[in-house]
């Protein structure tokens, strides 16, 4: 514990509260209140008029046009079949593709840390699809993975002639793991490799001299010390795919009028909870309903997020105690 | 703020118009659009609305002062509206001060409405028109068309009869397609064995089902070539094959949608779902790798229906990239159900409004009617991007090439021997609902897990459901 925290230990025990001088905290409120104004502004007004909203019949333009309509919103949400399976689907990409994100992260952090020979250029390799726009990378893949024109499955058709996978409308949803992983790789990589760099390396040389070998060193040293980045990619990861939009209605089959841009019906595999919303909003025009929608994934993202911080006491180590 | 034109301001209009027409008068004379006289058949039908019509027949006792030049907000990019054109309309504007442009973003434009501080001009689409009219978004320019000296109602083309809704007429085309019309790949056809079709011909959905099965070029599994790639506009294709029999999809009322109980609905989703089955047509199993107007350029399908705005796309795409010579690209007609007459209207088609909020009526119009009248409107036509709005136009369109003149022949033959009677636009759910809804049984369906009468039941319930929620929400 250093000096200072020893020091508000003390005064926590005896009950004394820090007091920052009137004139040193003006300043502190002025230098922050360009922030406060924006959060206030930008962030939780609209996250308040959210939440009315969705117990109205806003139409997306009139406000003094809205209706109240109680909880039908919120009713009609939970019998809403479409929602339920678009939330199904969002568990199904979770389970499918979080685990193994992660893993590649992680394994791609521990070989970029190491002396490897040309270590810079792998870790722009690494991290050059974070960089590159939402529309590009969806372009990419879908040349890559066409059922027809494809290149994997020319690269098949050259191994084992006939060889033909429907890509992109049998396996629709493992395309998009994959991609999800293709472009989130580099980032979780860069977050693991601080991470590991954090590690102090007078524990490591203990554990050695202790005669620990390299897995036991890994195991129960580095390990523990990168859990909260873990921890952190574990949640933000996890939110991020259940706002999951863009990706698979760009990734849908280019069918025309009803199947291009950003007006496309994705195969019913990976019609996800906000392609859902979405389409509820902006076809449909039923913006208090949409509102309605978000505002239940958003405390579905709460729960699960209360949940991996209550679990994390159990596996994530952390070198202050957390009072 | 009031939204309506008074008679004060549409008499100062009168006035200033005829000034300028006296002006013109005077000017250098500049080379006249040949107008032809384009006969309308009898089974076009053009529904404009009787309008009660104020004739300034009378001048006013003394000429009312010029209003002010006006600052004007557009919501149109500079890719329909230059900059330079927007300059050499300053550069002539007595009305117009200065123009500040806005990108037509769609949720832009919706907080703008709400915030009570919309463009004055907005580019939309001629589908949005009962949905804008609802929200109380346009200016009735009935009378400011039937006066004008530029834009003359029966100069019109029967297309802009989408910006003409329940006694209104709310805005134009700034150019237009008639959007169902065949584009065919001759080299495809001759490759095949097949005769290259007749243009200027009727021609049935079951004939292209014949050329499609003829076409489709298959290597094992993969599809090298598909026959048809259609534009799956649902809605859109069922209304033209209802309108042969004078038929609408949606009831008077809009409240609900004909699909299970219509055997000519289920007759065409079911011709559909044979062609997808059979694999002839790019379906949501088997889907284009990008959309079907690529797909034609480059030879990976042999037939598509889009409008006249494909000539654009063929003639832009470099003569290494088009999967035959340029002549080999050809425009038939739009396609017959019953095998009697073609309907083929516009499924929309983008145009401008002016809001009824705006302080600057005429200064708006006088804008308005320069893009839609003027040297823009004559470029647009020579662009061979889409027809004009406007007969007079016609003949600007490009005729240089064997290939333009092809596509413009078939154009106008379109314009003469089909019905383009705009198709019924539901105020309460967009086009997207029913596609969406069918393309998701369609699925369903191609995959076997649910029959093609459950595909087409389900559809229905869900649009109507759909059109329900809507209603129920709007209260």
């Amino acid at each position: 514990m250093s000096f200072i925290q020893e020091i508000r230990s003390t005064w926590r025990r005896r009950g004394v509260r820090e007091r920052i001088p009137w004139r040193k905290a003006i300043w502190f409120y002025l230098f922050i209140l360009p922030w406060i104004i924006g959060f206030l502004v930008f962030t939780l007004g609209p996250v308040l008029s959210g939440i009315v909203m969705s117990f109205t019949n806003f139409d997306g333009v009139y406000l003094d046009r809205a209706r109240f309509v109680g909880l039908h919103n919120y009713v009609m949400a939970f019998q809403d079949k479409d929602a339920w399976w678009g939330f199904k689907r969002v568990m199904y990409l979770a389970l499918v593709g979080i685990p193994p994100g992660m893993i590649l992260s992680f394994l791609a952090a521990l070989l970029l840390t190491r002396n490897i020979r040309a270590r810079g250029l792998f870790r722009t390799l690494f991290y050059i699809p974070s960089l590159l726009p939402v529309v590009g990378t969806v372009w990419v893949w879908k040349m890559m993975m066409d059922n027809n024109y494809g290149l994997v499955n020319a690269l098949l058709d050259a191994i084992k002639p006939g060889t033909y996978v429907r890509w992109m409308t049998e396996y629709p949803s493992l395309v998009l793991v994959l991609m999800g992983i293709w472009g989130a790789t580099g980032q979780g990589t860069v977050y693991y490799m601080a991470g590991f760099q954090n590690v102090p390396r007078e524990l490591e040389e203990a554990a050695l001299i202790d005669g620990a070998n390299a897995w036991a060193r890994f195991r129960y040293v580095t390990l523990p010390l990168v859990t909260p980045v873990i921890f952190y990619q574990l949640v933000t990861t996890a939110m991020g795919l259940g706002q999951i939009l863009v990706q698979p209605l760009l990734l849908a089959g280019g069918i025309g009028g009803s199947g291009s841009g950003l007006g496309a019906m994705p195969p019913r595999d990976n019609y996800v909870f906000m392609v859902h919303v979405f389409k509820k909003v902006f076809d449909y025009r039923l913006f208090g309903y949409g509102f309605a929608l978000l505002w239940l994934l958003f405390a579905f993202s709460l729960v699960v997020t209360l949940v991996v911080f209550g679990s994390s006491k159990y596996w994530v180590y952390y070198e202050v105690a957390q009072d | 703020m009031s939204g309506k034109l008074t008679r004060r301001d549409f008499l100062r209009l009168g006035a200033l118009t005829a000034a300028g027409a006296a002006l013109a008068g005077c000017a250098t004379p500049t080379p006249q659009v040949v107008k032809e006289t384009v006969e309308v058949p009898q089974t076009v039908e053009v529904p404009v609305k009787e309008t009660v019509v104020v004739q300034p027949t009378e001048p006013p006792a003394t000429v009312p002062p010029a209003p002010e030049p006006a600052n004007l907000v557009i919501a149109v990019g500079t890719g329909e509206f230059s900059d330079e054109a927007l300059e050499t309309f300053l550069g002539q504007a007595k009305l117009v001060a200065g123009v500040e442009r806005v990108e037509p973003d769609a949720t832009r434009l919706r907080a703008m409405f709400a915030a009570a501080t919309p463009p004055d001009i907005w580019r939309g689409s001629g589908a949005d028109v009962p949905e804008v009219v609802r929200l109380g978004w346009p200016l009735d320019l009935t009378e400011l068309f039937q006066t004008s000296q530029v834009l003359k109602p029966d100069d019109m083309q029967p297309a802009v009869g989408y910006f003409q809704y329940r006694g209104g007429w709310y805005g134009m085309h700034k150019d237009f397609s008639c959007d169902m019309q065949l584009q065919i790949n001759a080299a495809a056809f001759e490759e095949a064995g097949l005769p290259v079709p007749e243009p200027k011909k009727l021609h049935t959905y079951q004939d292209v089902a014949e050329w499609a099965r003829a076409l489709t070029k298959k290597e094992g599994e993969r599809t090298l070539r598909i026959g048809w790639a259609d534009n799956e506009w649902w809605d859109g294709i069922l209304q033209n094959v209802l309108a042969e029999n004078e038929e609408e999809l949606f009831v008077d009322d809009f409240s609900r949608a004909n699909i299970k109980d219509n055997q000519t609905v289920r007759d065409v989703l079911t011709f559909y779902a044979q062609l997808a089955k059979e694999g002839v047509i790019w379906n949501p199993l088997n889907p284009s790798p990008s959309w079907p107007g690529d797909d034609y350029v480059a030879g990976r399908a042999a037939m598509i229906r889009y409008g006249y705005w494909m000539h654009g796309i063929v003639v832009g795409t470099a003569p290494e990239d088009l999967a035959a010579p340029i002549e080999k690209f050809i425009m038939l007609p739009g396609l017959s159900w019953g095998g009697k007459k073609i309907v083929d209207p516009p499924m929309g088609g983008a145009g401008w409004f002016i809001a009824r909020a705006t302080q600057a009526p005429l200064a708006a119009w006088e804008l308005f009617e320069y893009y839609m009248g003027g040297p823009p409107a004559e470029e647009r036509a020579r662009s061979g991007w889409g027809l004009p709005a406007l007969k007079s136009l016609m003949p600007l369109v490009p005729q240089e090439t064997e290939f333009d003149k092809q596509w413009y022949e078939a154009v106008v033959w379109e314009l003469e021997n089909t019905v383009q009677k705009p198709r019924q636009l539901n105020p309460f759910i967009s086009t997207g609902n029913i596609n969406s809804a069918w393309q998701t049984n369609f699925e369903l369906y191609l995959k076997g897990e649910i029959t093609l009468d459950e595909a087409i039941d389900n559809t229905d319930k869900e649009v109507n459901t759909a059109l329900r929620e809507r209603i129920s929400a709007l209260g």
